[in-house]
């Protein structure tokens, strides 16, 4: 019996060391909950260094935690965000940093009857990594195929598309909807016709496209290697800075495990982190003699929105929606989520898209107030029913939940956390007799396309993305929608409606980690693209 | 013998087919759209209905299944992924050996140790070293694998550098990659091995015939190694198949973890993803390896156990004998 205690208590002695081993990390880390909220973005290396055209002989070996696990250029919104796409394939245009399109494989645009139609150009020796030259007839196909396909939605905007040359083509669209045109540009990558019929797996294991780089290795779900072209067809100097070619290797490894991306960045497995995320991202904060941490507002952020069916209470009960927004502490959000390093937000949008205002940072924009939701709450003749919340289950998205269930529940409102796989999510958040509120995170290109995406009650069967018909919001909404209407006025007047009525509340926009090691001797770090992620291919750097 | 692996493989029919036909209609009343998923939220219905349209999802689900398994049984198509429209047999062939090499090295070092370590403790039952072993067993048993994993990333990639933290490799050299997975994955399973390799040794080294051996003056080590162990191998090598089974479709935490694309992450994915012909044409692939791994587990009985190896041979003499006597 006795030698059992004895055992019993070396046992727990083993498992509390051993425990405590692996908790530790490194002392930076544990600093980082005092962490004021809301840090400030931080400035980007040599934005005041001049753009280069010299070329290099470097490698650079970047880390990227999403999977990989197809080159294919046909894919959905949700799969073209990703850094390494920019030089896999050649864009009509691409977002410089400062949010503005410039032309990539296009050479000039012109619309003569206010966006309704465009007559574009590109240019004349544009020929991909097999010698197949690249024709409008290819870009028309390209844009057709896509429309099809329907899995971006600015595609069906078009009306019709029409190659009137051998490197001009005519786009028409059914409306003339603000950023419409942008954004296909944007979204149409560049291939020739002929190599991609002539694929076998329509290119989602090995490509052929007009990029300065050749995609030499692709491994699914681990790495992919870009090794520059020499026969490019493009002068680099009329190239847009963030997709220069000023490396001559870039080597992406797949690495999807928060702390494993920050061991591959301490071992020197890798010499850049995009998107690493917060938890991890922390630990190399106070490390300034080894790495730089970039830390850019997210594109997207997260918010919740409230349920416009019927069956729902919060449907028709303003004051309980507006008591449930000040209930909710964003920096303790920041907190929470992103261990500091995020933003609240002033809208249901990120500031990174464009038309937002920045005045709306002035504004109170439900700033927590526990005794002003509890008059609220009072005012809404709520009675104690149970709220259901939708999230997905990924980690981020469950513990948002559980940190707002845990706030509604600090001023006596019942939530039940219905967090369901990625799948389920998809197939029920816009039918909004299955929640009284759902968690989402939301990007764009502009406002009003994400507001339409959302508020917008003719695009779905029942009502807007939560099954509600407001015509005041639809007609204001609709006013934006082109390009005369895109004014600040009429922008301002959508977000005070949303914002008064409480259809939805934007909680937290998390910063974007990019981490690089210092002996890499960073000189300029260029961004841009969708996401503006650091362009590792673009950055100027001393280390050969 | 020739006869019951025969028999064995022909029995591998029907339980493919069972398999598949199981995991297609499961996967068929799952809640979620692949439509939805494949267009996002943005599609419109119009879109939505020609997706559907395209990926049959249109038909009745007798219809999906006799053209899936007339696909896959009769033209040997397991078609490509409706999410990245890769071809799915060659993703398989590129994967699937990842997750039968992580496999194989976890089930080395787990039975390389395990099976001493149980001996070592069967042999000095209640002494010091029995108390060390089953010690190491239960703290085998009750360490998480993913908190192993980045333990051992930091004293063996960090601190020491000797083996590389994430990745995968190819040829000879790329074995290093499967080290540190195979050593975090094999706590588990080594306990078990050592915990059954205990407890089977003490039974057997309790029997007559050990007993008799020693009487003979057969030296202790032959006693141990020749006349008990081999007696005792029987139960251990129905774990080791049970173990290799689990290993190669639970393996999903490691190869995230490790950067390893093997089967578990790829079909893990292609479920939140809905994405059922990957679903279905892992599994099937899943069930074949796991069908073959059994009947070698069934062929090492008769290796180690000649009673076991008589009573196959037996039966088909049975046969011929019924036969010919008419």
């Amino acid at each position: 019996m006795r030698s059992k205690k004895i055992w019993a208590a070396i046992l727990t002695a083993v498992m509390s060391v051993s425990v405590l081993a692996g908790c530790g990390g490194s002392g930076e880390s544990s600093s980082q909950t005092s962490e004021p909220a809301a840090v400030e973005e931080t400035e980007m290396i040599g934005a005041d260094v001049e753009a280069t055209t010299e070329l290099t002989d470097n490698t650079i070996n970047v880390g990227y935690g999403t999977a990989i696990d197809s080159l294919t250029p046909f894919r959905s919104a949700t799969a073209r965000n990703a850094p390494y796409l920019d030089i896999l394939y050649e864009r009509l245009a691409v977002r410089d940093s400062n949010n503005e399109y410039q032309p990539y494989a296009a050479k000039s645009w012109e619309t003569t009857d206010n966006g309704y139609t465009y007559d574009l150009e590109i240019w004349d020796n544009i020929s991909d990594s097999q010698g197949n030259a690249i024709t409008a007839a290819d870009i028309v196909w390209f844009i057709q195929e896509a429309k099809n396909r329907g899995l971006i939605t600015n595609f069906s905007k078009v009306e019709s598309v029409e190659q009137t040359g051998d490197y001009t083509l005519q786009i028409k669209f059914s409306d003339n909807r603000v950023g419409v045109f942008e954004t296909l540009m944007e979204d149409t990558f560049v291939v020739s016709q002929a190599a991609f019929e002539a694929s076998a797996d329509e290119f989602a294991t090995s490509c052929v496209s007009t990029s300065p780089y050749v995609c030499t290795e692709f491994v699914p779900s681990a790495s992919l290697t870009f090794e520059r072209r020499d026969d490019y067809w493009q002068d680099i100097a009329n190239m847009p800075e963030c997709v220069r070619p000023i490396q001559k290797t870039v080597n992406y490894q797949i690495i999807t495990e928060a702390s494993q991306m920050g061991i591959a960045l301490e071992t020197g497995t890798i010499d850049v982190a995009i998107d690493i995320a917060a938890s991890t991202g922390a630990q190399f904060v106070d490390q300034t003699d080894a790495y730089t941490v970039n830390l850019q507002d997210g594109a997207q952020g997260w918010q919740v929105f409230f349920s416009g069916a019927e069956n729902s209470i919060l449907a028709e009960n303003e004051a309980l929606r507006q008591a449930i927004c000040y209930a909710i502490d964003a920096d303790g959000l920041v907190q929470g989520l992103c261990s500091g390093y995020g933003t609240p937000m002033w809208d249901v949008c990120a500031p990174r898209l464009i038309g937002f205002l920045d005045k709306w940072k002035d504004e109170d924009y439900y700033t927590y107030d526990v005794e002003k939701a509890q008059q609220l709450i009072e005012e809404s003749g709520y009675n104690g029913e149970t709220l259901t919340l939708l999230s997905s289950s990924s980690a981020t998205a469950s513990t948002l939940g559980q940190l707002i269930q845990n706030y509604l529940d600090a001023v006596g409102i019942k939530v039940e956390l219905n967090a369901v796989d990625m799948a389920l999510y998809t197939a029920t958040r816009l039918d909004g007799t299955q929640y009284d509120m759902v968690l989402g995170t939301v990007g764009g290109t502009y406002l009003s396309d994400v507001w339409s995406l959302r508020f917008d009650p003719a695009a779905y069967e029942a009502g807007d993305a939560t099954s509600r018909n407001d015509q005041e919001l639809a007609d204001l909404l609709y006013s934006t929608w082109t390009n005369e209407g895109y004014t600040d006025e009429n922008i301002d007047e959508v977000h005070t409606y949303i914002k008064d009525s409480a259809y939805g509340y934007g909680l937290v926009n998390p910063q974007v980690f990019t981490i690089w090691r210092n002996d890499l001797g960073m000189v300029k770090a260029v961004t841009g693209g969708i996401n503006n992620y650091v362009m590792p291919s673009a950055c100027q750097f001393t280390r050969e | 013998m020739i006869r019951y692996i025969i028999k064995r493989l022909l029995w591998m029919i029907p339980i493919i087919l069972g398999v598949t036909v199981i995991v297609f209609l499961l996967m068929t009343f799952c809640p979620g759209d692949p439509a939805q998923i494949i267009l996002g939220s943005t599609a419109t219905q119009a879109d939505l209905e020609a997706m559907r349209v395209e990926l049959g999802l249109n038909q009745s689900r007798l219809v999906r299944l006799a053209t899936y398994m007339n696909d896959v049984f009769l033209h040997f198509d397991l078609g490509s992924s409706w999410i990245t429209k890769v071809d799915i047999a060659s993703t398989i062939a590129d994967r699937m050996p990842r997750t039968l090499i992580l496999a194989v090295v976890t089930l080395l070092i787990a039975y390389g140790l395990g099976i001493p370590l149980g001996i070592v403790a069967a042999t000095h039952q209640n002494k010091w070293q029995d108390h060390i072993s089953m010690i190491l067993a239960l703290i085998g048993v009750a360490i998480p694998n993913f908190w192993l994993a980045l333990l051992l990333i930091i004293v063996f990639s960090v601190n020491l550098g000797w083996l590389p933290a994430m990745g995968v490799g190819t040829g000879i050299a790329g074995l290093k990659y499967y080290i540190l997975p195979g050593l975090s994955n094999c706590a588990g399973a080594l306990a078990n091995c050592a915990r059954q390799t205990r407890s089977s040794m003490l039974d057997v080294i309790r029997a007559d015939y050990i007993t008799t051996a020693r009487s003979k003056g057969v030296p202790e080590r032959s006693v141990i190694y020749k006349h008990g162990l081999k007696n005792a191998l029987i139960p251990i090598i129905t774990q080791m198949g049970t173990t290799f089974g689990r290993l190669l479709g639970g393996a999903m935490i490691i190869e995230t973890i490790f950067s390893l694309p093997g089967m578990g992450e790829f079909i893990i994915d292609a479920v939140n993803n809905r994405d059922y012909p990957v679903v279905q044409g892992g599994t099937i692939v899943l069930a074949i390896a796991f069908s073959i791994a059994m009947l070698i587990i069934d062929l090492l009985y008769a290796a180690v156990d000649p009673r076991i190896k008589a009573q196959y041979s037996a039966a088909g003499k049975k046969r011929k004998k019924v036969k010919a006597n008419g």
